[in-house]
């Protein structure tokens, strides 16, 4: 017995008329069938604000602004830390004048 | 001297609070951080709407060609590649000349076969290939969709975190802020600050109101004398 491709030469090239046929028949039901296709993914795919480069610059731009407040926050720590003395100063500074 | 002391305390809080004087409550960071969860659940439910969906177009897609392709298909092919003759014996394919051709008589059953089974796989080939073509498309858009929604909810997510990061900021500045303001003996101050502002706030809205009332007055007056 001959082997799978040997044995089916040129029949594809045959049964490619019924694939055709069998399309023919079926055309108007099939254009039906795949109606949507073309603009499907436009009307699904979500439609964003800003371009990414735009977005990218805002996010940098809170993110450096939330580093900042991070900053103070441990300049306000740090100085908290100093404790006692730098306090008692200031509250010194309060009273006297 | 008597201005520098009511000033003086304002100063060294202002020198503290440096981001200003609105406050973050911690309703607010709280509020922020669930709506990270609720997107990161939302884009799981709308992940899963867009494989539903897409599943029901591959099922009518796959029943289209069940119930109408592959019958129509292999109504034309049984005709014309010859399947009731090769099964009969009267006709074999034969890959050399391409072309059915009468039966070898010593070598019939084995030409049979190998026709028949030409036959099929020939078949089955086309109608894989039909498949493929109705299938994949819909496979290639899902998955181009699925990574369009899944970078756009990461840009919220990323937005999110930000905005969720930075209220915290301030609530953090705020909080040591407090403690400060708590050992300089200025603890009300901010509130104090902000009250103040807001009863400004009212009162210079009263105002306004009251000098459109007396600017209509005037626009009154002045068709009156006009006339």
């Amino acid at each position: 017995m001959t082997n799978g491709p040997e044995r089916g030469r040129g029949m594809r090239d045959l049964s490619k008329g019924s694939v055709e046929a069998a399309n023919k028949a079926l055309r108007d039901e099939e254009l039906a069938l795949l109606r949507g296709d073309a603009d499907r993914l436009e009307r699904l795919r979500p439609q964003l604000a800003a371009d990414g480069a735009d977005f990218e610059k805002l996010l940098a731009a809170v993110r450096e602004s939330t580093e900042q407040n991070e900053s103070v926050a441990q300049l306000q720590d740090r100085l908290k830390a100093l404790g006692g003395g730098v306090l008692a100063v200031a509250r010194k500074a309060i009273a006297l004048v | 001297m008597k201005a520098i002391r009511a000033t003086l305390p304002l100063f060294l809080a202002a020198l503290i609070a440096l981001p200003g004087c609105t406050t973050v409550p911690k309703e607010v960071v709280e509020m922020s951080y669930l709506v990270g969860q609720d997107v990161a659940s939302l884009e799981q439910s709308y992940k899963a709407l867009i494989g539903e969906h897409y599943k029901g177009l591959r099922d009518a897609r796959e029943r289209y060609l069940q119930d109408r392709w592959i019958p129509a298909y292999l109504e034309d092919w049984i005709a014309r590649g010859r399947l009731k003759e090769i099964a009969q014996g009267r006709t074999v394919w034969s890959s050399e000349k391409r072309a059915f051709v009468a039966p070898t008589p010593n070598r019939a059953s084995e030409e049979l076969l190998n026709s028949i089974l030409a036959w099929s796989e020939a078949a089955v080939a086309d109608i894989e290939d039909k498949r493929n073509s109705l299938l994949a498309p819909l496979d290639k858009e899902e998955k181009t969709l699925l990574a369009s929604v899944e970078e756009a909810f990461r840009r919220i997510q990323q937005g999110n975190a930000a905005v969720t990061a930075h209220l915290n900021s301030i609530r953090k500045v705020q909080e040591i802020e407090g403690e400060l303001m708590k050992s300089l003996g200025i603890k009300d101050l901010r509130e104090g600050i902000m009250k103040t502002l807001a009863n400004s706030s009212e009162s210079a809205r009263k105002s306004l109101v009251e000098v459109q009332k007396a600017d209509k007055l005037l626009d009154k007056v002045r068709d009156k004398i006009n006339r």
